[in-house]
């Protein structure tokens, strides 16, 4: 038996499921094959949606009509808003997540769906078809279960899964994660598709029975009343679920000696582990190896559900045997007596060379071939979500004959993260950080509505939240107007207000937005007490996203003067034919530069491994 | 002059060509091996076998310059094949007869038959640049070497040629990365090294890198033009400054006159004092005056009085010199030297003007301008002295370095305090990114990439 569809996603992960949902928005059919026994959208790892660069995406993505922040709500148990006490622009949110009802959330949400169909098997085989046609492509799809399927566009979203080995001690075995196997390799479904030479790894912790561990001894961080959830829809509404705390403790001198004295029973420093783990994302065994002079290292205890008896125990990832695992981990304060419900494994896998992907994130050799999410070398939820949307646009928008939908990484952290991947191969798993993004002061939580309005309209799907968008900019436009426009003078009655009782200069009459800037008032704050005051009805989202925005003005401002300079080189046209022409530039760099073949002197900045002198000597050469 | 250069083989005479030397160099670039065809029937080897694209790379060959059967030269001949070369490309050089009409009748030669370009000028540098062989700085250096007319500037130049200033600038570059990278910290991984900590590594390191900067600014801080080291001599009109200068030089170039106010505009002069060499300027004798002229050359001397590396006061205690005195009551000079000593009554006339005006300069000079030559080592001690001294601060020299310096200091400055009020790390790191981006105007690019590497190699931060 046979089935058309006009996209086929394989992998029900966080990037599949953004895909299909925002795909199956434009009329076509579309197909999520996923592996039988594993949940849609899981958590195999932290219990956790958002974070630092994180949260900006999963607000991004829902500005955009994504799915994330929609599910993070409904099945959040904890939220926080991280680098609070650092400026609005780099609060991040975070969100603990109930992980059993996560994937239910999810898996119901695709099937109210038109057009989706949820298809529970394992990929036994891709076969490109030969058509008449030549311009379209057609593949076909078989499974274990004994149907294929003809499709279109295939996103691939296959996470660990491909060649994953599990690694605890020196047990191994072949999965993409605890209680599943792996997918077939990627050389068997595709011989063309270049993989980069060195696999990736990433490991989990073990988990731990809540009511074994002593909470007393911890230092509890109870959830945020304040953080907003992230929907749209939900910002005047209570959370969806009742909040729980996450807790804090340490390891100490004995953690570390335990894991010092077991080194060599380390698939990762006794050589069973061959791959690349993100430096950012240590195991306890990295951790004691290469910093041995620090003993204390931070343990967040999550708890993994509200009916869920497991705790996560974030920090301390580990693929030791189980009876080190056990040893060490009840020498950490308040876990003393704790029970182990699962043992901390690492996973090792294949990624693409992502430097073959375009920016709808097709692949360059294998047109109607899209790819997202780990199997990129990323890590993260948000990543693969962010991912998962842009190639589910792309999958769509090729379909339709329209132009690749591409989004600015001077507006967003997912443009950062699209043009990171496509520009450089990656050398370990690769993470958002606030850093990536040359506009940080820009891109933020706050003016997320504002950042994304342009490129959801591009979406042409006149949908509830494009009205929302509209609604949210008159809002917007209107408060900001009022502030700027209005100028008070002494006997105004704003001054009434007992945040203004210091100020003093009545010089003149001042502009509400300039009066805001004054360095005594908390911004936020005074611009809601001021709508009040005037009986000026905006939802507290609007207020602060003026208010932020007022703050930054000037900074942006002053910085955009130097962006300017650099976005002027960044866009300087470069031919990189001649590049690779030049006798002298080395072999390496020109092999890179072939690769990727970049077309503008930002682009061959952003590329891994280009010498110093090779971008000066193209900077100086074509000023 | 850039915009006209192109990728085709270029020629020139490299040695110096404006008279009849010896030998000079001509220098051909770009010329590739497959294109040496038109130039082999030019060529008539010693050796007969040899042809252009058999010589071995770097080792000289003696050849015969001709143009069908007329011998132009004899030359050496040496090729340098590409990429190892002054300018990155085959480079063939020529060791002809310095005789220029003959250099010009042997590039006209080549330039008839191998189809070559005439170079512009430092076209040669700019290849070199554009294929790595040298950096910028290098290339900066390279023209201050060249160009040197003092040991200084030579060494300068050289230090900039071989990369020595450019190791400065990485160490700034270095420290800027260290620091931004703890700012990053502060930002992305601050759940994992808490707060304290943070905040301790953030001022730490912007510590270090503000020392260098103000390190590096201090070595621009001199308005004196290193290269061109001005003795100048001031003092009011009359008061033997002219008398002074040509005794220095030991001619007699200004005219001096017993009318007051003679020398109109400065006059300048190279000397030698020691090693080095110094430019001697006369000032015009400041004082009011009405006349327009006068008054210009007035206005240059002042100028000199903030541009000149050793400034010598001249004046005369026999004159009422009240007026003068106290309107450089507040100048810093180096010397202070009283002239007319031969006339009987200088002593008590010094005495009188050092007792009213000691507090213009700790320093009293009385010589006998006219006698004894001798008298002047003491100053000329005190000025190789001086110039030591700041070599020993090792000055930055070229403009570009010294504005662009001037501009990191500045945003360190207006940085530091906003380090130290606010506590938005957003605003914080955007004004940092100012400051970053002036000093990869120094030397380069600092990118993300390096900085993430950075924070994870030094410390041990994630879940």
């Amino acid at each position: 038996m046979e089935k058309q569809f006009d996209i086929l996603i394989i992998g029900g992960g966080h990037a599949g499921v953004e895909a299909c949902a925002i795909a199956s928005q434009f009329g076509l059919s579309v197909g999520l094959i996923s592996l039988p026994d594993v949940p849609l959208a899981s958590a195999p790892c932290n219990p956790c949606v958002g974070g630092v660069g994180k949260g900006q995406v999963v607000r991004e993505l829902d500005a955009l009509g994504g799915v994330m922040g929609f599910l993070a709500d409904k099945a959040g148990i904890q939220y926080r808003t991280l680098n609070e006490s650092k400026g609005y622009a780099v609060h991040s949110t975070r969100v603990q997540i109930d992980k059993n009802k996560y994937p239910q959330v999810a898996e119901q949400y695709l099937q109210n769906l038109d057009g989706v169909e949820i298809i529970r098997a394992k990929v036994n085989n891709i076969n490109k078809i030969e058509t008449d046609n030549e311009v379209s492509t057609l593949f076909e799809v078989d499974t274990d279960q004994g149907w294929s399927y003809r499709t279109r566009k295939i996103i691939m979203t296959v996470g660990t899964f491909l060649g994953g080995k599990l690694h605890t001690g020196s047990k191994q075995r072949s999965g993409g994660r605890m209680d599943a196997e792996s997918s077939a390799s990627m050389m068997d479904l595709f011989s063309n598709i270049k993989l980069l030479q060195s696999r990736f790894k990433t490991g989990t912790p073990a988990r731990i029975k809540k009511e074994s561990i002593n909470f007393d001894v911890t230092e509890e961080q109870p959830s945020d009343d304040e953080t907003m959830n992230f929907h749209w829809r939900h910002f005047e509404k209570p959370r969806a679920l009742p909040q729980v705390s996450c807790y804090l403790t340490r390891t100490n001198q004995n953690t570390i000696d335990t894991i010092a004295a077991n080194k060599e029973k380390s698939p990762m420093y006794n050589g069973q582990i061959q791959a690349i783990g993100a430096r950012y994302c240590p195991s306890i065994e990295d951790k004691v190896h290469r910093y041995p002079e620090k003993n204390s290292h931070h343990v967040f205890l999550e708890p993994e559900g509200l009916d869920n008896d497991t705790i996560y125990p974030s920090g301390i990832s580990s693929s030791l045997p189980e009876d080190v695992q056990d040893e060490f981990i009840k020498t950490i304060n308040g876990l003393e007596n704790s029970e182990i419900d699962c043992y901390g494994y690492a996973v090792e896998y294949d990624v693409i060379d992502t430097t073959e992907l375009s920016y709808s994130l097709e692949h360059k050799h294998l047109p109607g071939l899209y790819f997202a999410g780990q199997v990129n070398g990323t890590s993260g939820y948000e990543e693969a979500a962010g991912q998962g949307f842009i190639a589910g646009v792309n999958a769509a928008f090729s379909l339709q004959g329209r132009d690749i939908f591409k989004i600015d990484r001077f507006d967003s952290y997912i443009g950062v993260m699209i043009e990171d991947l496509i520009t450089s191969a990656r050398d370990e798993p690769y993470r958002l950080f606030t850093a990536r993004s040359e506009n940080r002061l820009y891109i933020r939580e706050d003016n997320v509505y504002s950042r994304m309005a342009g490129y959801r309209a591009q979406l042409n799907l006149n949908q509830e939240i494009d009205m929302f968008h509209v609604e949210h900019k008159k809002q917007w436009d209107l408060l900001f107007s009022f502030i700027t426009k209005y100028r008070v003078s002494r006997d105004d009655k704003l001054f009434n207000l007992a945040i203004f009782e210091e100020y003093k200069d009545f010089s003149n009459k001042i502009a509400v937005s300039e009066l805001l800037k004054w360095p005594k008032v908390e911004i936020t704050q005074a611009l809601a007490e001021i709508c009040d005051l005037f009986d000026l009805k905006f939802s507290k989202f609007t207020i602060k996203s003026v208010a932020v925005a007022i703050k930054y003005d000037g900074y942006i401002k002053r910085a955009e003067v130097e962006q300017k300079k650099v976005r002027k080189l960044d866009n300087l046209k470069i031919d990189w034919k001649k590049l690779c022409e030049s006798e002298n530039i080395s072999f390496e760099c020109k092999q890179r530069i072939q690769k990727i073949q970049p077309t503008t002197f930002g682009q061959l900045k952003q590329m891994e491994g280009i010498r110093q002198a090779t971008l000066s000597a193209v900077a100086g050469n074509y000023f | 002059m850039f915009y006209k250069f192109d990728e085709s083989p270029i020629i020139a005479c490299s040695s110096g060509s404006s008279q009849n030397v010896a030998i000079s160099l001509i220098r051909i670039s770009g010329l590739e091996k497959e294109n040496f065809g038109p130039i082999e029937p030019l060529l008539k080897f010693q050796n007969e076998k040899l042809t252009l694209d058999k010589l071995t790379p770097r080792k000289s060959y003696l050849t015969k310059i001709i143009n069908k059967d007329q011998v132009y030269d004899e030359a050496l001949i040496t090729v340098f094949p590409a990429p190892h070369s002054y300018t990155g490309e085959t480079v063939i050089e020529f060791a002809v007869h310095g005789n220029r009409f003959n250099v010009e009748r042997i590039i006209e030669l080549f330039c008839n038959k191998a189809k070559l370009r005439r170079a512009y000028g430092g076209e040669f540098t700019h290849r070199a640049l554009k294929n790595q062989k040298l950096n910028f700085s290098q290339v900066e250096g390279l023209d201050l070497f060249l160009n040197a007319n003092n040991i200084f500037s030579l060494k300068q130049g050289f230090s900039l040629l071989s990369g020595d200033i450019q190791k400065d600038f990485l160490e700034l570059q270095n420290l800027y990365l260290n620091h931004r990278s703890s700012l990053e910290m502060n930002i992305d991984f601050l759940e994992d090294i808490g707060e304290k900590k943070a905040n301790s590594i953030l001022h730490d390191t912007f510590n270090e890198l503000n020392t260098l900067i103000k390190k590096l600014y201090k070595r621009t801080q001199n308005n004196i033009d290193i290269s061109q080291a001005q003795i100048a001599l001031f003092g009011p009109p009359n008061a033997g400054k002219s008398t002074f200068f040509n005794k220095i030089l030991g001619n007699n170039r200004s005219i001096v006159s017993p009318e007051s106010g003679t020398t109109r505009d400065y006059i300048s002069e190279t000397v030698k004092i020691g090693d080095e060499y110094f430019q001697l300027v006369d000032t015009a004798g400041i004082r009011n005056s009405d006349n327009v002229i006068e008054n210009q050359g007035i206005e240059r001397s002042r100028s000199f009085l903030k541009t000149a590396f050793f400034k010598i006061l001249l004046i005369n205690p026999l004159e009422d010199n009240t007026d003068f005195l106290k309107e450089f009551k507040d100048t810093n000079f180096d010397v202070l030297l009283l002239t007319h000593s031969d006339r009987n009554e200088y002593p008590e006339a010094k005495t009188q003007v050092l007792a009213t005006h000691g507090a213009v300069a700790n320093w009293s000079y009385g010589t006998s301008l006219i006698q004894d030559d001798d008298n002047f080592s003491e100053i000329y001690e005190k000025i190789q002295s001086k110039y030591l001294k700041l070599l020993e601060s090792e000055p930055l020299s070229l403009q570009r370095h010294k504005q662009v310096i001037e501009e990191i200091f500045n945003q360190s400055q207006h940085y530091d305090e906003i380090l130290e009020a606010e506590n938005d790390v957003a605003i914080i790191s955007s004004e940092l990114f100012i400051l970053g981006s002036k000093i990869e105007e120094l030397l380069g690019v600092v990118s993300s990439d390096e900085v993430l590497g950075n924070i994870f190699d030094n410390f041990c931060i994630g879940k």
